[in-house]
């Protein structure tokens, strides 16, 4: 996914001169071919994560596009307040491109699980979220981010995604749904199949997912949010503020990590047993 | 028509008086703080502005010359400064810190032709190396000038940006440092020893230039001397925090008190 993301970018940057590629020295294999083709929209910051977000800013500021990519945990948690004040605050078309989600980078350890993320992005009014879950995802959520004129945050998981988006399961209509997103889709899909429910992968989060919430989900008595991110700012706290807004009475459940861990081999099957 | 005040030293010295008795007037009238931040870059300010070309900052023209005021909390004198040329009307100045004014205690964005909100310390010089990398892309003369305190350079993100601007040639970019020697509470020094300045901005690569900060014209000067080499300019700027207000002077609480009718009768009249 991350590749298809990053092609159509390079493809888009022949057509728009606006568009700039930053990154804090990381995506080896996958951006060097923007320094070749466009060594003036080309910048590595170094690692230098704040002066990553306060570069693209300014750059923002003088009328170009600037996508800014590393590793999630790098851009997110280091750079809240360079994020919060000189991109969000300023209502910039900066696109944050964040790789590596939950667990993608599992034997790494903690500093590098990507488990609050996108909650904490949440917070801040009036940057949009996405996590494409296959290649057509991905290339729809770029164009998203192309024609937006505010700030956005791609959180992009390793892997190829998984084929659709929507799984009918279960001749139960009516009943129980399995929401899922992201690197957490695949595991999520699994629970389903186990347990004969029909599925729904999103690929907007927050705010932004209560149209395809409003869509697909309002006649389900139960939806079992399963995701790789911890559930107090994830998509179970989305969906209940959704399913709190509408008066709807749907019962939330959450499979999801619940703390942090130290030790090699946690796998996504253990929060099932949390 | 090009909208430039470089003048003679009279003028800017006119400028910097009115502007100081106007942040006096503002803060008094508001019961703000940060006195002495504001009092202290006030000549710093003139020079800067007084190089800009005012009529393209006026139409947010991509060749403008960007000023970027990185401590925040000097929005007194900012605006107070941005009010001698033409860049802020009077009425507006004295809507300063007062309910639905747009002008808050930290220097915003959504005031006029003011280029980016600040408050939190450490960010502006980023987003002023990004402007700059913009101009020189793209081939335009214009400058990048940034003004923090030397509080300020005890954040971590100033020297990522430094070695960044150093690294990309950004000889367009100035960094004004406001040489107070009082950080928020206390002494700079007493808290963290940065040495020599000089020494440490001359070892990331930067020219280095010192003044006295209360000298616009030698300020300005320093300032048209950007360009001369491929590296980026720091301009040290030997400043009094509080400048002008003898009570004030030097006095860490006048980061945080607000004038009395009294205080403010008597500074007023040392002005004069």
């Amino acid at each position: 996914m991350r590749g298809e993301f990053l092609d159509k970018l390079f493809q888009q940057m022949e057509v728009d001169k606006t568009i700039f590629f930053l990154t804090a020295d990381m995506g080896i294999n996958l951006v060097e071919k923007f320094e070749v083709k466009y060594p003036d929209r080309f910048l590595n910051v170094g690692i230098a994560e704040q002066n990553l977000i306060g570069v693209a800013a300014g750059l923002a500021e003088s009328g170009m596009r600037p996508y800014v990519y590393t590793i999630s945990n790098f851009l997110v948690h280091r750079c809240l307040e360079q994020i919060r004040n000189d991109i969000v605050i300023h209502n910039l078309p900066v696109v944050l491109i964040g790789t590596s989600t939950g667990y993608d980078n599992g034997p790494l350890g903690p500093t590098h699980h990507m488990l609050e993320d996108w909650g904490i992005i949440s917070n801040l009014p009036g940057i949009k979220i996405y996590a494409p879950y296959n290649k057509k995802s991905a290339e729809n959520i770029l164009e998203k981010t192309y024609i937006s004129k505010s700030p956005n945050y791609v959180r992009i998981a390793k892997g190829e995604g998984i084929p659709n988006a929507n799984g009918h399961i279960s001749s139960n209509k009516n009943t129980k749904l399995v929401l899922t997103y992201g690197s957490g889709a695949k595991e999520g899909i699994k629970f389903a199949t186990a347990n004969n429910l029909n599925f729904l992968v999103i690929d907007e989060l927050g705010i932004g997912s209560f149209k395809i919430l409003d869509k697909s989900c309002s006649d389900y008595s139960e939806i079992i949010v399963v995701e790789d991110h911890f559930p107090n700012t994830g998509m179970y706290s989305y969906l209940t503020q959704w399913s709190n807004s509408r008066n709807l009475g749907i019962r939330v459940k959450s499979i999801s990590p619940k703390h942090y861990t130290l030790n090699v081999g946690f796998e996504f099957s253990d929060f099932l047993r949390d | 028509m090009s909208m430039r005040t470089i003048g003679s030293e009279d003028l800017l010295a006119i400028k910097a008086l009115s502007a100081r008795k106007n942040i006096l007037r503002i803060l008094h009238a508001a019961q703000a703080s940060h006195l002495g931040s504001s009092m202290s870059i006030v000549e710093m300010l003139v020079a800067m502005y007084s190089v800009a070309d005012i009529s393209k900052i006026l139409d947010m023209s991509q060749s403008r010359d960007r000023i970027i005021v990185s401590k925040g909390h000097a929005a007194a004198g900012t605006y107070s400064v941005m009010h001698e040329f033409a860049l802020m009307s009077e009425e507006t100045l004295f809507t300063y810190h007062k309910l639905n004014s747009k002008l808050q205690g930290h220097v915003s964005h959504g005031v006029k032709h003011v280029e980016h909100s600040t408050g939190a310390l450490g960010h502006g010089l980023s987003v002023g190396v990004g402007h700059a990398i913009f101009l020189k892309s793209n081939s335009f003369s214009s400058r990048v000038m940034v003004l923090c305190g030397d509080g300020e350079i005890q954040e971590g993100s100033i020297w990522e940006a430094l070695m960044l601007a150093v690294t990309r040639n950004l000889n367009q970019l100035i960094l004004l440092v406001d040489v107070n020697s009082i950080s928020s509470i206390k002494g700079t020094e007493e808290i963290i020893h940065t040495g020599k300045l000089r020494d440490r901005f001359l070892g990331f690569g930067l020219r280095v230039i010192e003044v006295d900060g209360h000298d616009a014209k030698a300020i300005q000067e320093a300032i048209l001397t950007s360009g001369e080499d491929s590296n980026p300019l720091v301009i040290l700027c030997k400043t009094i925090k509080g400048k002008g207000v003898a009570f004030a002077e030097n006095q860490p609480i006048w980061h945080y008190k607000s004038l009395t009718d009294e205080l403010f009768a008597g500074a007023m009249d040392a002005l004069k």
